[in-house]
This record gives structure tokens, sequence and C-alpha cells, in this order.
């Protein structure tokens, strides 16, 4: 019988980067030319097989990289297990960019919280402005996994999250098989969404009724 | 199993099947003219074919028989027709040619019966399940069409002497014929094998629906079946069989499966009490709008009850594609991912739903089409779906749509709206009303849009408009000169930031648009570019797709407005007033100095080159023009884009609200989702549908929100209209808040405009009536004098005699709260 984890994944990072595009090769194995700008957010999902026994089911938020939304990003990391901070190795305003998301999720996220420091476009190294060692040894001082990708030829995409299942502790199963079963108990990604600042003036059920 | 158990449901024959009763007829008993002919001449003209028709002998699959059932004419002084049902391997027996003659009438349309290929029927010896019996012979066919819990659709067969024939089982998805069923069939809207069958057959015979039992057909009834069954003729429009289970349903039930049934009495039944029949309008639409949907629940439930549905996913495709019979649109949205391993049940059996919901719409507009098309009432071609559904299915009166977007705004019209001078002849609450109501036909859209968004005055002549018009183009190109071609500040870090950010969005916005398609090869490096084109630096070009000069000129645009907000945020903090930006030109005092500010919280944010993009098209790439019109319209927009996100916190809390008057239920699940934030809304409200609809509909959608006609915030209806058409999916599938914004961001692109308007136009006018209702109420319940007393009364239907205060105070407590917040969107500032 094998066992079926889940784990909250967000997806952090400046706009443009490539946030969408990782996860769009990651859950469908596909690239977009064209890819707009994620407004708000989206959810997906994808399956890792970690071995024969175990698969990791990645529940994955995607969000609007530009700053204005910035106070929108706590719903989305919240409760999150892992988070992909995304830099584009051409854009090195991009790193600085991912150093204060980082920053920010070891400030304010949970602190078990397994961060992976991503450069993406390896395709178009010819303009690389981030070299691999100072990115490297950035993810070193913080303790960070780094890794290096390209969503547009695939590159290293399958990598980035088949090393964060692995470094997911796996000890307290997160969940069965069946996610109904999994979103009843307490870390659900539901579970993120719930404390939103959107919700706190509104979110008293009889608040406007009464 | 034979004549005794005619009426056996379908289900229980396919397990009991078994080869005793399959018999082999080739004309019934009452005929007794073919015994005599049929040996002597074999030969039919085939009428109709259709292939992929199975008999299903076991439970196996492997069991199958295909073959093709078949109309034929045995031709003599009275011509006889017969029903006949031959396996495929006895036509391959045959030879390719008897073959070809079954695919050819399959595929070609339905013709007069003059050239008609002859062919041979199955001969008595081998073929165990092979069958042909005149018309005549038939007493009744029992039809399912496809469900959840039998994928394929089936016809069995009684005999008048009591003998049942092998159950035909429709597996459309592999039969050639059945897509050409739709556009030239005998009936466009048959919606699956048995369907067409049916309707073929009426052409040979009278075939009358049983009101007795729905699924029962008599074929040439006799009187006395004709009165026992008291049947109605049947009409094409019964087979709307994704609908017709609904409407069995008795309608208290849905409230008692329900968890929370006090929150709508509470709402709606106070309302009722008014005895107001207008309050009754609301409720009405509001259970309206579950109908459209409760088919696919009661047909999901099927599924889910259903042991063969447990693996639910990898077995859903085929059979939901013959059912829902839509055509391209399963495919498409197999393409965009929604079907895969990775994707969850629930989120996956909730859009199923919805678009066996849509199907069942669609197919029930046509059927009011072709009632029309038939010299019918002419509003019932009113494209506004579930609507006529809720009228016919209630006596009150209902909140009425206006719109007919069947025929908008022409230029001819639009030109003949002004005198030669260019001044208006109507007023311009006429011209809004008239754009809200039928939209503007493509090409009328460059004219209308600056006056319909205000760039232009409405009232004045064409010289004055043109004096507005110089002012304007100054005033651009004064603000535009701030930045362009003035190396200190285009080179300015934050101006450097801003472009980058501008630059990369416009560089993923509309690029399918003509206008935007982007160029296959890099430009030549230094050619006719400066330090002052807008992409950074020529070798940064190919991270993204490349800019074109249309890229580039939103992206001047959306610098330009930049510099202008940040002006206008400076003038109005000045002058502690809200003024009219885009019809005052700003003193260009103000502009001194300005140079030396930075942007602050002002410039450009995500979504604004979605907002851009389409009025740029429309505007034919006239820089100026579309500044303005952007500008006008980020007048109406800019509190979505507030770094406190303030405005669309606003927004999606008064769209809460009304929810919460307009339908409980779906407030209440919500609410035990956590997903009272609507989170799933902030796309759509942020930049205005713009990514949920396809870019011409974004143009109908976007003209009919700027005529405020109803409401300064018709976009909040149109959102609840959205979630209105989704609530039983979502209501029954979807438990968590990340479900939901994962249903919600892949509505994008199957949202049915004209529809959703007309939808949102009725919760408009159902919303004001309630609200007034409970104005009205409230007034009533603390009027003093004694009127109020005996409504009261008659209301509550209990004893009057407690008392009056208690009632009032009970009365008042169960009305729905009205804030000031959903008071606003009654009103319309212009």
């Amino acid at each position: 019988m094998s066992r079926q984890f889940q784990f909250k994944l967000v997806l952090l990072g400046e706009s443009a980067v490539g946030k969408s595009s990782l996860v769009l090769r990651f859950v469908k194995d596909q690239f977009d030319d064209y890819r707009e700008s994620t407004i708000g957010a989206a959810f997906l999902t994808q399956t890792v097989q970690l071995d024969d026994a175990t698969t990791i089911r990645f529940e994955i938020w995607d969000t609007a990289g530009q700053e204005r939304y910035k106070s929108l990003a706590p719903m989305y990391y919240r409760n999150a297990n892992c988070a992909v901070v995304v830099y584009d190795i051409t854009q090195s305003a991009s790193l600085e960019k991912a150093r204060s998301w980082i920053r920010e999720l070891q400030r304010q996220a949970d602190p078990s919280i397994i961060i992976a420091l991503c450069g993406n476009k390896t395709d178009l190294s010819s303009r690389r402005q981030v070299t691999q060692e100072e990115a490297q040894k950035y993810a070193e001082e913080e303790n960070l996994m780094w890794c290096e990708a390209s969503a547009k030829t695939g590159e290293g995409v399958q990598d980035v999250f088949m090393a964060i299942a692995k470094k997911l502790p796996l000890s307290a199963p997160q969940s069965q098989k069946g996610a109904a079963a999994a979103r009843g108990g307490s870390t659900g990604a539901s579970g993120g969404a719930r404390g939103v600042d959107l919700n706190k003036q509104t979110a008293a059920p009889d608040g406007c009724n009464c | 199993m034979g004549g005794d158990k005619r009426y056996q449901q379908l289900d229980e024959d396919v397990s009991t099947f078994s080869t005793e009763s399959m018999v082999e007829i080739e004309h019934a008993p009452q005929t007794g003219e073919l015994n005599e002919q049929d040996e002597q001449d074999r030969r039919y003209s085939l009428l109709y074919s259709k292939s992929k028709v199975y008999v299903q002998p076991t439970a196996y699959a492997r069991d199958n028989v295909p073959g093709f059932v078949a109309i034929v004419r045995k031709d003599g002084i009275k011509p006889m027709y017969l029903l006949a049902w031959i396996p495929e391997s006895l036509l391959e027996e045959k030879g390719q040619n008897e073959w070809d003659k079954f695919t050819t009438v399959e595929s070609s349309a339905p013709s007069d019966d003059e050239d008609a290929v002859l062919v041979d029927l199955p001969s008595r010896q081998g073929e165990s399940y092979a069958f042909s019996v005149p018309l005549s012979g038939v007493y009744s066919l029992l039809v399912h069409p496809p469900s959840f819990s039998s994928w394929y659709g089936s016809v069995t067969i009684h005999l008048s002497s009591g003998e049942t024939l092998p159950t035909l089982f429709f597996h459309d998805d592999e039969s050639r014929s059945f897509s050409s069923i739709q556009p030239g069939g005998s009936t466009p809207q048959s919606t699956w094998g048995g369907d067409d069958l049916l309707a073929r057959l009426r052409n040979y015979a009278n075939v009358l629906r049983s009101s007795l039992q729905s699924s029962l057909y008599l074929v040439d009834p006799s009187k006395a079946d004709l009165d026992t069954h008291t049947t109605v003729l049947f009409s094409d429009d019964a087979v709307d069989e994704i609908l017709s289970p609904a409407t069995h349903t008795p309608r208290h039930r849905r409230r008692e499966s329900r968890g929370s049934p006090g929150n709508r009495n509470s709402v709606l039944h106070q309302t009722l009490g008014a005895s107001s029949s207008n309050s009754r309008t609301g409720m009405t639409i509001l259970q309206g709008f579950s109908q459209i949907t409760r088919g696919a629940r009661s047909t999901a439930q099927r599924i889910l009850s259903h042991p063969l549905a447990k693996p639910i996913v990898p077995y859903l495709p085929d059979p939901v594609n013959s059912l829902v019979n839509a055509n391209g649109e399963w495919a498409s949205w197999v393409e965009k991912g929604g079907v895969g391993e990775y994707e969850s049940a629930r989120v996956y059996l909730a859009r199923w739903a919805r678009i066996v919901a849509e199907e069942g719409e669609r197919a029930r507009q046509r059927e009011i089409h072709s009632h029309a098309a038939g010299g019918g009432d002419e509003e019932e071609d009113s494209g506004l779906g579930v609507f006529e559904v809720i009228r016919k299915s209630s006596k009150l009166p209902r909140s009425r749509g206006t719109r007919d977007p069947k025929h908008p705004v022409t230029r001819d019209a639009w030109a003949s709206w002004f005198a030669g001078d260019g001044r208006p002849i109507i007023p311009i609450d006429y011209m809004r009303q008239e754009v809200f109501r039928r939209g503007c036909a493509y090409d009328v859209r460059q004219k209308a849009w600056p006056f319909i968004l205000g760039v232009l005055p409405w009232e004045a002549d064409e010289r004055e408009r043109e004096i507005v018009w110089a002012k304007l183009k100054a005033q651009y190109h004064e603000i535009k000169s701030e930045w362009f071609q003035v190396d200190e500040v285009f080179n300015r870090q934050d101006i450097q930031d801003e472009r980058h950010r501008i630059d990369v969005d416009c560089r993923r916005t509309d690029r399918t648009q003509p206008m935007f398609v982007a160029p296959s090869n890099p430009p030549t490096p230094d050619l006719n570019r400066n330090t002052f084109t807008f992409s950074p630096a020529t070798d940064e070009i190919g991270a993204q797709a490349l800019p074109n000069e249309h890229t580039e000129k939103l992206c001047e645009i959306l610098l330009s407005y930049g510099f202008y907000e940040k002006e206008l945020a400076a003038r109005q903090q000045e002058n502690k007033v809200i003024a009219n930006p885009p019809l005052s030109p700003s003193p260009s005092s103000r502009r001194s100095g300005s140079r030396l500010a930075s942007l602050g919280d002002e410039g450009y944010v995500q979504g604004m080159s979605d907002l851009c993009a389409p009025i740029y098209v429309i505007m034919k790439g006239d820089e100026v023009m579309t500044f303005w019109c952007f500008a006008a319209l980020m007048e109406r927009m800019k509190k979505n884009f507030l770094r406190d996100q303030s405005g669309m916190k606003r927004q999606l809390a008064t769209l809460q609200q009304l929810v919460a008057v307009m339908d409980p239920e779906l407030y209440k699940h919500f609410e035990n989702t956590d997903s009272l934030n609507l989170f799933f809304c902030f796309r759509w409200v942020l930049i205005a549908f713009k990514r949920e609809f396809p870019f011409d509909d974004v143009l109908s959608l976007w003209e009919v929100l700027w005529t405020d006609h109803y409401s300064n915030e018709f976009l909040l209806f149109v959102a609840l209209a959205v979630l209105e058409s989704h609530r039983e999916p979502i209501l029954r599938y979807l438990v968590g808040f990340d479900e939901v914004l994962k249903y919600c961001n892949q509505l994008s692109m199957t949202i049915e405009l004209d529809s959703t308007l007309a939808q949102a136009e009725v919760l408009f006018l159902s919303f004001k009536q309630i609200v007034q209702d409970i104005d009205a109420r409230q007034a009533e319940l603390l009027d003093p004098s004694g009127l109020r007393h005996r409504k009261v009364g008659d209301a509550s239907t209990s004893g009057d005699t407690d008392g009056r205060s208690d009632s009032v105070v009970e009365g008042l407590t169960k009305l729905p709260h009205i804030s000031d917040n959903l008071r606003a969107l009654l009103k319309v500032d212009q």
C-alpha cells in the first residue's frame, strides 16, 4: 500500500521571472511563449512518485509577482510546507527581489518551511547576469536549497520539485489517499485561506446581517 | 423475460439477458401479407442506417455485438416499413459492397426515398440477434437516453405479439454518423442516436410518447392505448432529457436536502410575506437559476452511486462525450488540461456537471429557437435562457431583462443620433441605455467608446469637440514629453524599474491579437532604435516574446499614464476635491517640478496592460485617444490597484454581502469552505473579466459596464450571475477554498456572455426589488397604524394575539440587513 503525502507549495518571486511557466512545465510539461501575467493566484496540483511506496502530492499556489500585490502573499505562504522563490538569471534585480521574499518568509512563514531558491531561464545563459556562484553562496548562507532550471526547455524543472519532495518530512503522514480525508485535516491548503486579510472585516457571519 | 415484463427497466435487462429471449423476427404475426412476399423478394430500400448500435447480451463488454440499425421500405402497392438490426459480422459476410451501402446511407443526409439504396435483409440462419420487423408490428419502444449510470442510450422494442427484441445500445461515440446528425439532420435537437432514430421513425409511423411513462413511446397506438396513455403528440421538444429529470423533483425536496434552509426562508420568505408579487419574482428567479443545473446534479448523483463510477476519473470522457454532445468543447476542455491524474476529482466532477448543464441549456435554447422559427412568439427568442424557463414554470410576473445583443448599435444607427453639425439629437442617457441593451457593432466602437467613457463631451457639436480634442492631444504630448527623450528621467532608476514592469507585461498581453503579434525575428540591432526606445536594451530582447511597434506604444501609454496619474493625485490633494479628470485638462503650472518627483503609489500595476490593450486595438493604434480612454477607464478602476488592496477588499466585501442577500445558501457554503473572502473573484473584478472571456466578448462586456445604466458596479452583478450559474456544482462538489478558486479560474473562456449579462440584469432588478420590499416591510412593521397589524398577521400565519411588539421585533430581525455598500449598488453617479 503506497503512502501519499500532501504538501502545500507556494511560488514567489518577481514579476516575469517565470513562476507560472515553471509550474506549467512541472504540471503539464508545456511551455507557453505568451504566458500572461498571473492575476490574483492560480492553484494547481501535481503528484510525484518519490519511491515505490511513496507519492507526494503538491498543492501549488502560483502567485502574482508584482510588488503591488505583496500584501496578498501571506495568504498563500501561510501554512505552506515549502516555497520556491524564483529569480531570472538574466536579471540581477530579480535576485534582489528573491532575497527580500526569502527574508519575509524567514520572518513570517512557518519556521519549518522548506525554501528553494531557483534561478530560471538557463536557456538564456548567454545573457546571464547572476552567476551560479553568487546564488549558490547566498543559498548556503541562508541554508536554502538552490537550483537552476529552464521552464522553456524543461531542464531541471522536475529536479526542483523532486529535490523538495525528498527534503519534506515524511515521518507523520500528512494525509492518506483521498483528497477528502486530507482536506478534513488541519494542514490542508484550505487552512491556508483561513484568516486571510481580505476576510477579516467581513468574515463574521452575522456581521452584515444584523 | 418477455412480453409480461414489457416495461421493465433497461438496467435490469442488461444483466438478465438470456439468449432465448433473443428472438429473430422477420415480420409480426399480424402482417400475413409479408409472409407471402418476403421469400420471393428480399430486396428492400434502405432509408436509414446507423452504425455501432450494439446488442449487449451480457454485462461484459467483450460479449457486445456491434451492428447497424436500419429502417427499410418494402415496395409494393402499399409500401411497408421495417425496422431492422443487422450485426456487422453479417454485413462483413456479405462483402464490402453491402457494407458500403449501409455506411453511405448512414453518412448521407436524410433524403427523399426515391433514390433509395437496395439492400438485403438478414435471413433466418446464423445471426441469432438479427431482426427485421414491420413497423406495424411494433407495439412500443422503451427509450433510455444516455445517463451517467448507463453510458449508452438504448432502445428496447416491444412487439404487438408480446415479444421483446434485444435492447439496442447506441454507442454514439464510435459511430461516424453521430456528428452528422447535428447540422443537417432531421432533428437539430438530437442529442443521441436513439433520439435520431425516433425522429426518423416518426416519418413512417405515428410515434406517441406515453404520458404515464415518459420513456415509453407507442407506435401507431390503438384508440384504447391512446386513451390509456392519454398521450400527447410527441414533438421534438420532449427530448431534453438532460433537464427533464429535474422537473420531476418536487421543489420542496431541494430545501430539505440542504443543511441550512433557514437563511433562505428568512430572507426570501419574509419578502414573500409582504404580499408583494414582485418579491416572489426574486425568489422564483433564484429557484430558476438552480433549475439550470439541477439536472446536472441529479445525473451526477447517479454516477456517484454507481459502482462503476468509483474509480471515476479514467472512465468519464467517452460517455460524457456522447452524452453532452459538446463536440469541440470537450476536446478543448481536455486539451486545457482539465482532465488528468492531477485533477482533483471534485473539481473535475464540478466542471463536468457544469458542461452537462450548459449543454442542456443550449439544447433548450435550440428548442426555443426552433419554436420561434416556426412562427412562435418572437419574444421567446430573446436569448434570456433560463428566464424563459422561470416564466414558464411560474405564473408570477418576473423582472424582465431588456438586453437585445443580437441587434447591436450599427454605424447607421449611431450616425442617426447626431445632427449635421455633430450635435446629438438624443439625450446621453438614451445612448447609454441603447448601448447597454444592444451593445455596439465592432466598427462603431472607435467612435462610440470616447463618448461612453466620457472622453469626448456628448452635449457639443463637432466643432466644440475638435477644440476639446486638440486640448487633449496637447495635454497628452505634454505629459509624454516629461519622460520621452528626456534622458535624466527616462534612465532614472525608478523609471527604469517602471519601464521594466510595463515592458514585461506588454510583451505578454493579447499577443494573439493581430496588432500585437510578435515578430518572428529580432529587429536588427540599432536600426531605428535609440536610447529612448522602450525595451531597455536590445540584448535583452528574447527573454520574452519580442515586442513590436504596438506593444511599445502600449508601453508608452502606460508609462505616460503613471506621470498623468501622479499629477492628478497631486492636484486632487491640493484641491481637496474629486475632479472629473479626463475632461478637465490640468493646469500646466502643476507640472513644473514633477520630473523630479518619483512615481509613488501611482504608476503601472499588473493588470493595467490588460485594461489598455483592448482600447488600443479598438482605437486602431491611436495613441492619444487610447491614452484618454484608458485614463477614463482607470477613473472607474484605479481603486482596484491600490497598494493596500482596499478597493478590491471593498468590492469583494460588497459582493459577499450581495451573495448573502441573494443566495444565503451559497453564502453559507462559502462560509463553511473558508471561501468567504471570494478571492476566486479577484481576477474577475480586478480587470473586469478581461481574462474570462474571449477578446471580442470582453469588448461587448466592457461597453455594457461603462454605460452605468443600472449601477456603477454592475460588474458585481455579472460576478454574481456567474456564481449563480455555477452554484450547484460549487455547492455540491467544492469543499475548500482552493477547489473553488481552481474551479473559478478554469471557468475562463467557458462563460457565455449574453446569457450571463441577461442573468446579471435580472439579478440586479430582483435585488432592487428585494431591497424595496425589505424597506417597505420594515416601514410596515414600524408603522404604528392598525394596517400594519393585520398584514403581519397574514404574513406570519401564527396567531396575532401575542402582542404586536414581539412580532415587530421578530419581523425586523428576520429581515436581512442591507448595508450602505449594498445600497450604493442601486445608485448611479455619472
